[in-house]
């Protein structure tokens, strides 16, 4: 899990990409198809009741009951900034096991579609393109072809962890002054 | 209690004893006498043969060897009264009689031995008998420490062997064992005092063997242990005397016993002595018929034991020996004819639990569900329905089972409850008669650590500041011992832990003094009995002038009171002046489960913990005000306390807005209370206190979750936090000084956190 880690840090220099090539889960987020790394996927659940967590972002969208334990649910449209959209019969919950300081923390993500299971090889990974400071890139750990198909290989453990636990801490200390 | 040549005799494997090893040193002397007499020497000569006579006394000897000597003292005899002209030819031949003797003597100490038992090295080690085993540059201090640690530590071992008598699978037992004599190995070896580290270090082989299974405790291996248990008691028992002077010599039997403990299968063969049927199953006769101990011994050891047993007691009177002890327990045993009840048991990862307990949960809502579902069937499923109610039966079981696999006896921090009492009244010269109750009583395994530290800190008050000294109590007409009584029992889901003492007890008067002197109280006539005595639990009551190493009382009794809160729990004290005090804690079984008010706000449902809930209503117009448009009070029983609207708040949509329409649920915390406006109350559950996990944790307002009886997770609201909350807004139009104070009380509960 570390060597993403220090492959990311090294900015997506090539040499580093032979190690990204493995099983991807890929999924659909307003028509842009993306990829978790397989091994950090629990599950996959069908949509249900999610119990909202007050005085939290918005890309929280609260709290699930999985099985009798519960975890914290994100948005990845939110969390991306891309526009609100109703759920639909196939939106899914991907449940996603992450490490952050040494903890492992089970969470799940709401995303459009889930597609399948592909891997892709190291010859067809591409580095992350710089966009310029206005759009980060840190979480994205390549781009991925597959059949003319273009797949954003996310980095979970960048995506749900570090920053946003501290900015939510900063929410609602905000408002509460 | 000294290793006695009985015991070593019984043992059967013990080849020296005492008298026979010291004889050697005597014929040695005799010897050594015989080569400096001159034959001129009348006096000198007639001196020789009283030493002689004196051995031949005073020894037990074989008969050649008698014959020897008997020969020895007639040729001495005769060269005295002069009937044997050649003196120095008789003291030749009186030479070679005693060096026959001496050599008949030498082969037959070690003739004795089992020869298996008795290695070549051994023999030599036992010719080297002033072989040095305590370096002279020791610190005596250190050492004089370890010795009372050591004793100690055996003290607990030799309880632990005890509980083996009866049940030889006691993990707890076994463990502790090994841990006394790991320590005495380890510490006796940094003393490098070889003669403990060595048999410290084998005993504890067998116990690692033991421990891991390789051997069951019980027949032979339970003889090697308790007699290991002696000798190292009789070893340190050297050492402290080794430091007044005295030569450290390894005592008799040491030798064979490291062998025995080296190859302790070999003590599988050996048998203890024969049984004499003693006259009933108790304990006490059985000793007096094994002629171990007199019968006056054991009635004193029976008055002084209080709820210990008696063979525990025994021991510390050292009237016998833990080997006598654990044999006629074994006796005891088997004249009841009880084969001991082996509990087998599994260490299971608590995580794996936890799972177990969150499925049956998840298990208990399905299946409502379902019964819900074949409700609707109706008649026709009337089979089915049948089955489903079934289930029930079987998921309640479940569900039961569950609970209870996380539960633990107190037993733990009431033993260590009885060691704190006896340590701190041997400091402090206080007679104090520890009684338990109770004991078996069980709570979830974490409460049984949380527990323990305030439950320290109020015995500790009890023996400090309860129990008089021994004089003081006879003049105002009580026994001389105080009796402290701490019992635990299980009442309406809560367990309920008692620490009763027949102190002095609590003086209201002082109190009340003590509590308007801090600005505590203001006005005199509010104020109950109960109210008053209860003061001690409250920050700032205690002075900190008083904090010693021991407490002072009142002294740490608001950080009890906190401790106990925090578990949702509950203390109470009640007195009688003179006569003693009672401390009475309250806390739930579990920390998992809470009882929980279940309210709605807008769409929401939160669960509100019922313990600190105080009041629920709907309030009037009248009962409402405002302060400069922005805080919210109510006024109620001649309090203004702040309201707090949770749709506000939690941005709910759909939330009553109006007060008079709406529930004001008052809530408190840290004795402030807040009013919090909810749309509805739905009713009263126990539930499940779940995290919301890493990502999620330390939110104000929210403390963690709950899965509801339709499967959906409802929220447990943060009563404290929301209290501060309330407060911290109404220090907005509060005078600077109110604010001043919170911020305190804030810092103060950071600090708590910290």
């Amino acid at each position: 899990m570390s060597y993403h880690d220090d492959v990311s840090q090294l900015g997506g220099i090539k040499g580093g990409l032979a190690d990204k090539a493995e099983k991807y889960l890929t999924f659909n987020l307003a028509a842009e198809e993306y990829g978790i790394e397989i091994l950090k996927v629990q599950e996959i659940i069908g949509r249900m009741p999610v119990t909202k967590v007050p005085r939290t972002p918005p890309f929280i969208r609260g709290v699930i009951n999985l099985r009798g334990k519960v975890i914290p649910v994100f948005d990845l449209r939110l969390k991306f900034g891309m526009e609100i959209k109703e759920d639909t019969p196939r939106t899914s919950i991907i449940v996603v096991k992450i490490k952050r300081s040494g903890h492992h923390m089970t969470m799940g993500v709401i995303v459009d579609d889930v597609y399948e299971v592909v891997g892709i090889e190291a010859k067809d990974i591409e580095p992350t393109p710089e966009f310029g400071a206005n759009i980060d890139t840190d979480f994205i750990l390549g781009v991925g072809k597959i059949n003319q198909k273009v797949v954003m290989l996310l980095d979970v453990d960048k995506v749900l962890s570090g920053g946003e636990v501290t900015l939510v801490d900063q929410v609602t200390h905000v408002q509460e002054k | 209690m000294a290793l006695d040549n009985k015991t070593i005799k019984e043992e059967g494997f013990s080849p020296m004893n005492y008298s026979e090893d010291m004889l050697v040193h005597s014929v040695d002397d005799l010897a050594t006498a015989l080569i400096q007499l001159e034959p001129y020497d009348s006096s000198g000569i007639s001196h020789f043969r009283e030493s002689l006579k004196e051995v031949m006394e005073n020894g037990s000897f074989s008969e050649p060897v008698k014959k020897k000597l008997k020969e020895a003292l007639g040729k001495i005899e005769r060269v005295i009264e002069g009937k044997s002209s050649a003196t120095e030819a008789a003291l030749i031949e009186t030479g070679k009689i005693i060096e026959e003797v001496m050599q008949e003597m030498a082969p037959q100490e070690f003739a004795s031995a089992p020869k298996s038992f008795v290695s070549e090295e051994e023999v030599e080690a036992l010719e080297k008998k002033e072989l040095k085993y305590f370096s002279n540059d020791a610190d005596h201090s250190l050492i004089k420490e370890f010795i009372v640690e050591s004793m100690e530590l055996i003290t607990w071992a030799e309880e632990a062997l005890l509980t083996l008598e009866n049940d030889p699978d006691d993990g707890e037992a076994i463990a502790t064992v090994f841990r006394a004599f790991h320590t005495i190995k380890g510490t006796s070896s940094f003393l490098e005092l070889k003669i403990v580290s060595e048999l410290a270090h084998h005993t504890e082989s067998l116990f690692s063997q033991v421990r891991e299974g390789s051997i069951r405790y019980g027949g032979g291996y339970a003889e090697v242990a308790l007699y290991s248990v002696d000798m190292i008691k009789e070893v340190i028992r050297l050492v402290e005397e080794a430091l007044r002077g005295k030569p450290l010599l390894k005592p008799p039997g040491y030798n064979e016993l490291i062998h025995l403990l080296q190859h302790p299968e070999q003590a599988c063969a050996l048998r203890g002595v024969e049984e004499i049927t003693p006259p009933s199953a108790r304990l006490g006769d059985i000793l007096v018929s094994q002629g171990v101990v007199k019968r006056e011994e054991l009635e004193e050891a029976a008055q002084k034991k209080g709820d210990k047993p008696l063979g525990v007691e025994l021991l510390k009177l050292k009237t016998v020996s833990i080997k006598d002890v654990a044999r006629a327990l074994r006796t005891q045993k088997r004249m009841q004819g009880v084969t001991p009840e082996l509990e087998s048991s599994v260490r299971v990862r608590t995580d794996r639990l936890d799972k177990l307990i969150d499925m049956v949960g998840e298990m208990v809502i399905a299946h409502s569900m379902v019964t819900q579902d074949s409700m609707k069937m109706g008649e026709d499923y009337y089979e089915f329905q049948q089955r489903v109610s079934h289930t029930g039966k079987i998921v309640r079981e479940l569900q039961d089972l569950s609970m209870s696999i996380r539960m633990v006896p107190l037993k733990s921090i009431f033993q260590r409850m009885t060691r704190l009492v006896r340590d701190l009244a041997n400091k402090s010269g206080k007679h104090i008669n520890f009684l338990t109750f109770g004991e078996e009583t069980e709570v979830d395994r974490n409460m049984v650590d949380l527990v323990a530290d305030p439950l320290m800190h109020m015995v500790r008050n009890s023996v400090d500041h309860g129990i008089e000294f021994p004089e003081e109590r006879e003049k105002n007409g009580k026994f001389r011992e105080g009796t402290i009584k701490l019992s635990a029992y299980h009442s309406a889901g809560n367990v309920v832990i008692e620490i009763e003492d027949d102190g002095r007890g609590l003086d209201r008067d002082v109190i009340f003094a003590r509590a308007r002197e801090k600005g505590l109280i203001s006005d005199v006539s509010l104020h109950t009995e109960r109210d008053i005595l209860n003061l001690i639990f409250e920050p700032g009551f205690s002075t900190a002038d008083k904090v010693t190493d021991i407490s002072g009382r009142g002294v740490g009794l608001d950080v009890v009171k906190k401790n106990i809160t925090a578990l949702r729990g509950k203390i109470e004290v009640q007195s009688n002046a003179g006569k003693g005090c009672v401390f009475k804690v309250r806390a739930p079984l579990t920390l998992a489960i809470i009882d929980g008010m279940i309210i709605r706000a807008g769409k929401e449902r939160y669960v509100i913990p019922t313990v600190s809930i105080v009041k629920a209503l709907q309030p009037q117009e009248k009962d409402l005000s405002t302060v400069l448009k922005k805080g919210e009070m109510l006024f109620l029983q001649g309090k203004f306390i702040p309201l707090l609207r949770l749709g506000d708040l939690f941005d709910i949509e759909d939330a009553q807005s109006e007060p008079t329409q709406a529930i004001v649920v008052v809530v408190e915390d840290n004795e402030r209370h807040t009013g919090i406006v909810v749309d509805e109350l739905l009713g009263q559950q126990q539930i499940v206190i779940k995290s919301l996990g890493e990502a999620l944790r330390d939110f104000r307002g929210v403390s963690g979750g709950a899965i509801m009886s339709d499967g959906r997770v409802g929220l447990i609201l943060d009563v404290g936090g929301l209290v501060k909350l309330a407060h911290a807004e109404q220090a907005e139009w509060e005078d600077r000084r109110r604010v001043k104070e919170i911020t305190k009380i804030e810092k103060e509960d950071k600090h708590e956190l910290s």
